[in-house]
């Protein structure tokens, strides 16, 4: 089942158009990669996703919802939450506090207890302020907030930018496991390899522009891919 | 001689409350909507003058006069919020500062029209204070500054033990965040500056009752309580509420060396070094290095 | 002010003019703001042709309209209390019936000394004004003899000033001279007493007023002030008060500076005579000096000072406002009084010599 379906977005800072014209779709339990450069306009997309972007159009549908429908605030309500590439917590807030920002969780304590038991580390510095966090541990605490609200699809951006290759690589296995508790990801990374080797979908994105489409598997296998795109192994 | 300095001490500290309450309002909407409000001074006015208001319908319970102000500046500064400030939001420091530029000109040109240019007084009796060994303590100073405390404590206990002043803190901290999370900017909007009004309120009392009213009195605030709110770290409300007690203790303790006319280039003089030194203030702030 | 000028003009008419003219009085209203007065009194000089403007009081207007009368020859009667007036007399066409703000920090001294105190201290705001009264006050102290125990400028608007009160009663004086305005005032003399002060204030006029004594309530008893003083008792002032009863159906012992517009017509209209209507404002304006001071035979008004002139004698004119003697800056050694607020109001307690 389609989730999440993007056809012919632009997206605009100013009068400039940073992306163009993009076709994106999630389906249900799915990881979907959207591989880019430093500045293609990765997180704009992201932004777009979550109503961040002022200026915007084409068609955008969640769960046949149409987006453009809904203010930011609403999307989450939706079943959408958002890990953002950089400031991805409440710094100032405690990690307790982090969890329960988050609109609309029906039962917090169950809710939070399930999330402690998912990240262990969080547990142990629940009283903490996220900005004495390490990067790992911020990153855990962005994912688990954005997993409070029982969310259908999560949206990241970046996740591992700012991480060692190590804690990378934890980072994709701990987004390897969403599906399994039913929930999708679109993804996106300059880590092109690795997010398309924990991907079904992947997408290559140029300058704004999607330039390839395709299975994840296909898009690794592709030399001409692996020459413009994915840099040497 | 140490006595005297005591009792330099003593008023620079109460100084320093007001000057402190003032920058909490400064603050808390630096904070959350990103800009110097410049009508603050004169919702500490329009607090001043409703207090007044009472007086001169007939009562001179203070109590009352206070209730009056808070309900006042609260109303105003939602209104403010509401009729103004929500349609500018994005546009821009600049933009945002200019408007409350404007929207405390006319604030004054409101009140100066009705209650002219005349000082009024809060007819309080006058007593003579409390001397512990030499220190100078009035008993109305007292009043007004567990007043003042009281109120910034209400002011942190809203902001961290509730879930409004947790949304507060989420906005200040990361709006595009607080956003995606499911927090609706008019939640949070309207509660603080509600709030704002509320503490400009009680400054504009605590500052009529220890000086005159007149349509000035709180716009001359907005220097050194601007300076607090930089020193303590931009956005920060513990931070402003601290700064400004040091900034008035530091002006009364320096007057002797420098003289009275330069005691105000003190404040600014510490926040000159302070900047150069520490240019994140003294404490952190609310939203944190990103 | 302006009704004074007329009754006292219509006197010079019906005394048969100055030199054989007759006086015109033409009004403009200065809006006590420095551009409506300076457009008024553009148009006063080009349009109406007027010899001379009378009766300007605010300092800010009156420095604003004085660089230009002063250079198109026009004499200038004034009652601005600014020192800088001084700069823009270089015609030496301006005369000033009150006296410079220093002239009442010099009279709280003597209204001090004259009351018997022996400690006194001085606070002064840090505007010219202010700077002026506090510097009055304490060369005529120190010129007295009297011990200045110490000397406080502070800064206007600030939220308190108990840091220096405390300053300047550490020497404990028995009064403290202020030369503030009453906002300031107010919060320093509220602070003084809740900081348990035991000392007296004095202050100009301008600042002890109703609205200081509502403020501090009982506290108010005993402030003095100085202010200026109309020659009561002698014949011009008699003349005058008669008049402005007549005009205005009130008592004028409150109202100095109507005394002082007066004045301005009655000295300016036997100077015009005594120069034999010159068309020269330099002359007219040496003609005031002499007709006004000694030596020469006192008189009190147009008509009687004409009536000498017309005999070859010199004559002096003492006003109601006072002798009117001016110096070569155009001032004049005012009167003032010193009063105290006895009972919620301000009583007049002596005249200050
Ligand atoms: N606020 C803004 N105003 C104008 N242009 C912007 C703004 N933010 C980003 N851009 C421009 O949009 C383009 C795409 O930015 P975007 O942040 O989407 O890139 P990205 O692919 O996420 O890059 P990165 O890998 O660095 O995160 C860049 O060229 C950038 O300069
Ligand atoms: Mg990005």
């Amino acid at each position: 089942m389609t989730y999440l379906e993007l056809r012919g977005v632009s997206a605009a800072y100013q009068d400039v158009n940073i992306v163009s014209n993009i076709d994106i779709d999630v389906d249900e339990r799915e990881i979907v990669a959207v591989a880019g450069t430093n500045g293609a306009g990765k997180s704009t997309i992201i932004k777009t996703i979550m109503g961040l972007m002022p200026r915007c159009r084409g068609t955008m549908t969640f769960l046949g919802h149409n987006l453009f429908d809904y203010a930011a605030e609403d999307r989450v309500r939706l079943g959408i939450s958002y890990v953002p590439q950089v400031a991805n917590v409440f710094s100032s807030l405690t990690v307790l506090e982090n969890l329960k920002v988050v609109e609309g969780v029906r039962d917090f304590p169950g809710r939070s207890t399930e999330i402690f038991d998912l990240f262990p580390v969080l547990a142990q510095r629940r009283r903490a302020r996220a900005s004495s966090l390490s990067g790992g541990e911020r990153q855990q605490l962005a994912l688990a907030r954005a997993l409070m609200s029982k969310p259908s699809l999560i949206v990241m951006d970046e996740p591992t930018a700012a991480l060692s290759p190590a804690l990378a690589t934890q980072v994709f296995t701990m987004v390897r496991q969403l599906p399994d508790i039913g929930v999708a990801v679109l993804i996106v990374e300059q880590r092109a390899r690795q997010a398309l080797a924990v991907s079904t979908r992947g997408y290559i994105l140029d300058s704004g522009n999607i330039v390839m489409a395709g299975p994840a598997a296909d898009l690794l296998a592709d030399t001409r891919m692996a020459d413009l795109y994915l840099g040497r192994e | 001689m140490l006595t005297m300095y005591f009792n330099l001490v003593v008023n620079g500290i109460v100084l320093g409350l007001v000057i402190g309450l003032a920058a909490l309002a400064l603050t808390l909407v630096y904070a959350v909507a990103r800009f110097p409000n410049a009508a603050t001074g004169d919702m500490i006015t329009v607090g001043a003058y409703a207090g007044i208001g009472v007086q001169v319908l007939g009562s001179r319970n203070t109590l009352l006069q206070g209730s009056a102000a808070i309900a006042a500046c609260t109303i105003l500064s939602m209104a403010y919020y509401w009729f103004v400030f929500r349609y500018l939001r994005g546009r821009g420091m600049v933009a945002l500062l200019l408007t409350s530029i404007g929207l405390a000109l006319f604030t004054r040109g409101i009140l100066s029209f009705f209650a002219g240019h005349e000082q009024f007084v809060f007819q309080i009796p006058l007593v003579e204070p409390y001397v512990i060994y030499g220190v100078i303590i009035q008993a109305s100073d007292l009043w007004l500054a567990v007043v003042a405390l009281l109120s910034v404590v209400a002011t942190f206990a809203i902001l961290f033990l509730t879930p409004i002043g947790r949304r507060m803190r989420a906005v200040a901290d990361n709006r595009d965040l607080a956003r995606a999370s499911g927090i609706r900017a008019e939640s949070v909007m309207i509660p603080l500056w509600g709030i704002v009004g509320a503490v400009s309120a009680i400054a504009g009392i605590i500052l009529g009752i220890k000086t005159v009213v007149m349509p000035e009195t709180g716009w001359l605030l907005l220097l050194p309580s601007f300076t607090a709110m930089i020193l303590g770290g931009l956005g920060s409300p513990i931070g402003a509420v601290l700064a400004g007690i040091a900034l008035g203790v530091a002006q009364e303790v320096a007057s002797p060396f420098v003289g009275f006319t330069y005691k105000i280039a003190v404040s600014f003089l510490v926040l000159l070094v302070l900047l150069i030194v520490r240019p994140q203030g003294l404490f952190g702030s609310l939203e944190e290095v990103r | 002010m302006q009704k004074a000028i007329l009754f006292s003009a219509q006197d010079v008419n019906a005394a048969g003019g100055a030199a054989g003219r007759m006086f015109e009085v033409i009004s403009e209203d200065s809006e006590t703001s420095p551009a409506a007065g300076f457009l008024a009194a553009k148009k006063l000089v080009e349009i109406n042709e007027v010899r001379a403007v009378l009766g300007t009081w605010s300092s800010a207007v009156t420095l604003a309209v004085a660089p230009m009368l002063d250079s198109a020859g026009i004499i200038h009667m004034t009652n601005a209390g600014t020192s800088a007036l001084a700069q823009a007399n270089k015609a030496g066409l301006i005369f000033r019936f009150s006296a410079p703000s220093e002239r009442t920090g010099v009279s709280l001294a003597q209204g001090a000394i004259a009351q018997g105190f022996k400690r006194i201290a001085i606070m002064g705001i840090n505007n010219a004004s202010g700077r002026e009264v506090a510097e009055g006050a304490r060369k005529a102290l120190e010129a007295a003899g009297v011990e200045v125990v110490s000397e406080v400028i502070y800064q206007p608007d600030q939220p308190s000033y108990r840091s220096e009160i405390q300053q300047a009663v550490v020497g404990k004086p028995e009064v403290l001279i202020l030369g503030s305005f009453l906002p300031d005032m107010t919060i320093i003399v509220r602070e003084a007493i809740q900081s348990g002060a035991n000392v007296k204030f004095m202050a100009p006029a301008w600042a002890v007023t109703p609205k200081l004594i509502e403020a501090i309530g009982p506290g108010s008893e005993g402030i003095m002030s100085a202010d200026y003083v109309s020659a009561h008792g002698t014949p011009a002032y008699s003349a005058f008060a008669k008049r402005f009863e007549d005009a205005v159906g009130s008592d004028p012992s409150g109202n100095y500076y109507a005394s002082c517009a007066y004045d301005m017509v009655q000295s300016l209209a036997l100077a015009f005579e005594a120069a034999g209507g010159s068309d020269d404002n330099t002359v007219i304006a040496n003609a005031l000096r002499e007709v006004s001071s000694p030596p020469g035979q006192t008189v009190s008004s147009f008509a009687e000072g004409k009536r000498l002139l017309k005999e070859g004698e010199k004559i002096n004119y003492e006003g109601a406002s006072g002798p009117l003697d001016f110096d070569d800056k155009g001032d004049v050694e005012a009167l003032f009084k010193l009063s105290v607020v006895s009972n919620g109001e301000v009583q007049q307690v002596r005249v200050l010599k």
